[in-house]
């Protein structure tokens, strides 16, 4: 008994621990719960549908009363962003609520006025302009319905429609149903009433009908592909009221933008991108080694029947030194390395004193020479060099060859004497009777045959010129090392040709890093992408430079994902801050993007400070800029001030520079007419034929 | 003992079906509660257009001021076609009302039944999510038979007498269960 309680008490004493320990983990995470209330700053209104949000991320929305709570990291900086009012960023330091009032923009209005059987209806919608981020068009508005038009028993269904007036594509975005309260109820009494089947069901913002005027914030976006951002852009809104049993009855529309707003396409990726070349010899190519052989014959002078070398002669010395100085010079070249070293001692056919032992003194004089060959190479390299020795007793016929080949009448005799006697003691005794032996065979055609050849293999390097492995290049169908290709772009490093080189070297060495590195940054110098050229490359131990160049080239590619991934594999690099840079401009993080890249200065500042609408700063900047003589003529830097001009009502001065950026480069007056920035301009400049 | 399970099971069924897929409705009716007539009434939802509609009253006291009677039992079956939605806005109905009656008021009194086929007229006002106020008339011919005496008059019996009646005068709050 004692026993089982004491296991409780342990057992709900671990509990207590474990929530002790819970409870004091959670405090140490340092969130905190912030709330507020959002009112609007000439009414002093609530506002709802406000956005709350950290880095990017949505935690919340304000109510009806325009309260909100968010649960926070202590110091977070809250961004409060609604359409129709200026974005409110608040540091929260670790104050637990945060009131403020936000400043209503000022908008030029459109209304849809829609004139129904009976009631005139009002919905309008905000004037806009479609966003380019990335590869998405970003539509942001606010629709407004006003007090008292709205009737309770009506379903409204505003749908925006993004047309592609270039192709003529139309995509809908997402609709904004607005459901009068007595449809609302009364669709749940319908006999065949699912929700599920409701197509609209997602889209429905419920209404109060209350006696106050309803803002819907609106944001929508398309992707859309690379080569269809440059198209002309409009967006339509359509208003359907639908009754009870009447079905959606399409009334009117109204454009509420037209041209795109894309900032991005004047981004000089080049000024923050530094494409960065294989510089670690580590991925050069080595060098490969062609297996050469040397063979030599010296002629050693032996004491006779024995396996002992005559020192006392000159010419042995020599011929030894010749031996060693070749195992000396292989081993000197840096380039060569020795593979295998054989030995051949050679016996003349007759057999003198030691008859019979001809082959094992042969054998013992190739031993004794192979020793001395061994004493003169390095201890470590001998064990991995194959050594042989062999021996070899010359036969009679090779003595013969020789003599007919002197055109000697004594050779008959020879061949005579060697075909009557098999046993080569015979034979011996009888060239020995020959009056000639003593004077021609022995001296002559013996002795030359006693010697030891030897044979030495080893590799070494080829050392072609540059000309003669463009030579090869050039001639078709050969396939050149990656080292030769590694010294044909080296030697044509300044050339325009040098990617000819570059393009045959992948072809026929698919894994050949350096050169693949080399043509992305080719390719990156040049502002095109080509992801195909690093990607077989790619993994987490790839180097560094590769990881770099590939995340630049996704980033030019817009590929953010991708990107976002080798940034992850990059972990610390130089110019890695850039790269999160130019990813959180695209992905449409401007105040990230511009404390990254706003050092660069240039015309990247201007665009980053006129995608965070601070449009004053970024034309002074670019007055600043366009004041150096270097950039006086830089079209696009006049087209950039036209745009600050333009959203800062200069509108005489915006015609100026806008006519000085076409005047400088023609094409890009063909841009401007789709930029709702600068299309008004476009409209007094060129008046519209049509 | 298995027949019964049976019906339970069936009911069972038939109630979760309809609370699933039809709105059902139960009312009762203000101006009836004023005659101090207990009176009930149900909705069931047919489709888009129509609902069946069965309200009844009762009223068993014999004295309810001095001089007035109006003991009463009543069935009023009904078809209703709505115009915008079920149990909403307007509606036209045909209806059959059976009502056994003995009333009396001061000097007069009758006793009978009759039975009326009658048309009906009402608006529901949706005051809630759930809750209605429904006003509505309705107007018919109908057969009488029973008697009838004004003070000293004796009773006399009628037979079949076809009259024009006023069927339905209500104001009925309803509730709607699902």
């Amino acid at each position: 008994m004692a026993l089982k309680i004491s296991r409780r008490i342990l057992f709900f004493g671990s509990l207590l621990f474990a929530y002790i320990v819970c409870v004091a983990d959670g405090g140490s995470a340092q969130t905190i719960k912030v709330q507020g209330r959002i009112t609007c700053i000439a009414e002093g209104k609530a506002l709802p549908n406000v956005f709350v949000s950290r880095d990017g991320a949505v935690l919340g929305v304000s109510d009806a009363e325009g309260r909100y709570v968010v649960d926070v990291p202590v110091h977070s900086r809250l961004l409060f962003s609604i359409a129709g009012y200026d974005d409110a960023y608040v540091e929260v330091g670790d104050r637990q609520v945060v009131d403020l009032t936000l400043k209503e923009k000022v908008v030029k209005i459109e209304e849809i006025l829609v004139t129904g059987k009976l009631t005139e209806y009002k919905v309008i919608a905000e004037p806009t302009d479609i966003d380019v981020v990335g590869d998405y068009l970003h539509i942001r508005t606010r629709f407004r319905v006003a007090k008292g038009i709205f009737n309770s028993d009506k379903r409204f269904v505003v749908q925006s429609v993004i047309s592609n007036k270039t192709r003529h594509k139309d995509v809908l975005l997402a609709p904004v149903v607005i459901d009068g309260r007595n449809y609302a109820i009364t669709q749940e009494r319908m006999f065949s009433f699912d929700k599920e089947q409701d197509q609209l069901k997602d889209y429905i913002v419920e209404n109060t009908l209350d006696q106050t005027d309803h803002f819907y914030p609106y944001h929508d976006s398309i992707r859309v592909e690379r080569d269809e951002l440059g198209d002309y852009y409009q967006v339509n809104c359509k208003l359907a009221i639908a009754g009870y049993h009447t079905g959606d009855l399409y009334l009117d529309s109204v454009v509420i933008a037209r041209g795109t707003r894309n900032l991005l396409r004047f981004f000089d990726f080049s000024a923050a991108l530094h494409p960065q070349a294989l510089m670690d010899s580590a991925y050069y190519p080595k060098p490969e080694l062609k297996e050469m052989e040397e063979s030599g014959s010296s002629k050693i002078a032996f004491l006779i029947g024995k396996a002992r070398i005559d020192r006392s002669s000159p010419k042995n010395t020599e011929e030894l030194d010749k031996i060693v100085s070749v195992l000396r010079n292989v081993q000197s070249d840096p380039y060569s390395s020795l593979s295998s070293i054989e030995i051949t001692g050679y016996s003349s056919p007759d057999v003198g004193l030691n008859a019979g032992k001809n082959e094992i003194l042969a054998k013992s004089r190739a031993k004794m020479i192979l020793d001395l060959v061994t004493d003169n190479i390095n201890a470590e390299l001998s064990k991995h060099i194959h050594l042989t020795s062999r021996a070899v007793v010359e036969p009679w016929q090779k003595v013969i060859d020789r003599m007919e080949n002197d055109h000697l009448p004594l050779a008959g005799h020879v061949r005579r004497i060697v075909e009557r006697y098999p046993t080569p003691l015979n034979c011996q005794w009888a060239m020995m009777k020959l009056p000639e032996y003593k004077t021609v065979i022995e001296p002559m055609y013996l002795e030359p045959l006693r010697r030891v050849e030897y044979r030495i293999n080893y590799t070494y390097l080829r050392n072609q010129t540059d000309e003669e492995i463009k030579a090869r290049f050039d001639t078709q169908g050969e396939k050149l090392s990656p080292y030769e290709y590694f010294r044909l772009i080296h030697s044509a490093w300044e050339e325009a040709g040098r990617s000819r080189f570059e393009e045959r070297a992948l072809a026929e060495h698919p894994d050949f890093l350096w050169v693949a590195n080399l043509k992305a940054v080719r390719l990156l110098e040049a502002d095109s992408v080509d992801l195909s050229v690093l990607e077989p490359f790619i993994n987490p131990q790839a180097p560094k430079a590769v990881l770099y160049n590939q995340a630049a080239m996704a980033l030019m590619d817009h590929n953010v994902k991708l990107a976002d991934s080798l940034i992850v594999l990059l972990k610390d690099c130089m110019g890695l801050e850039k790269l999160k840079g130019i990813s959180a401009l695209i992905r449409g993080h401007y105040r990230e993007a511009y404390s990254a890249l706003s050092g660069d200065g240039g015309i990247n500042e201007v665009l980053l400070l006129l995608c965070l609408t601070q449009e004053e700063k970024a034309y002074t900047k670019i007055t600043g800029l366009l004041d150096l003589p270097e950039n006086a003529s830089n079209a696009r830097m006049w087209y950039v001030r036209a745009i600050c001009e333009c959203r800062l009502d200069n509108l005489v001065w915006a015609l100026e520079s806008m006519k000085r950026a076409i005047q400088l480069d023609p094409t890009l007056e063909k841009m401007a007419w789709l930029d709702s920035d600068v299309m008004e301009l476009m409209e007094i400049i060129k008046p519209k034929e049509e | 003992m298995l027949m019964k399970k049976y019906i339970l099971i069936v009911m069972l069924v038939f109630v979760t079906n309809l609370a699933n897929s039809q709105r059902v409705a139960v009312s009762s009716d203000a101006l009836g509660w004023l005659t101090l007539s207990p009176n009930f009434g149900a909705d069931i939802v047919l489709s888009d257009r129509m609902s069946f509609n069965f309200r009844m009253s009762y009223n068993p006291f014999n004295t309810l001021l001095s001089g007035l009677k109006l003991k009463h039992v009543s069935f009023t079956p009904e078809a209703r076609y709505w115009f915008k939605r079920p149990l909403y806005s307007h509606y036209l109905g045909v209806h059959f009302n059976y009502t056994a009656y003995d009333v009396m008021c001061s000097e007069k009194m009758a006793k009978g039944m009759f039975a009326a086929l009658g048309v009906g007229y009402g608006y529901s006002f949706m005051i809630a999510k759930r809750w209605n106020l429904t006003p509505s008339v309705g107007v018919g011919v109908g057969v009488r038979r029973g008697y009838e005496s004004s003070g000293s008059v004796d009773n006399s019996l009628m037979r079949n007498q076809i009259i024009p009646v006023v069927t339905n005068v209500s104001l009925s709050v309803s509730y709607i269960i699902n």
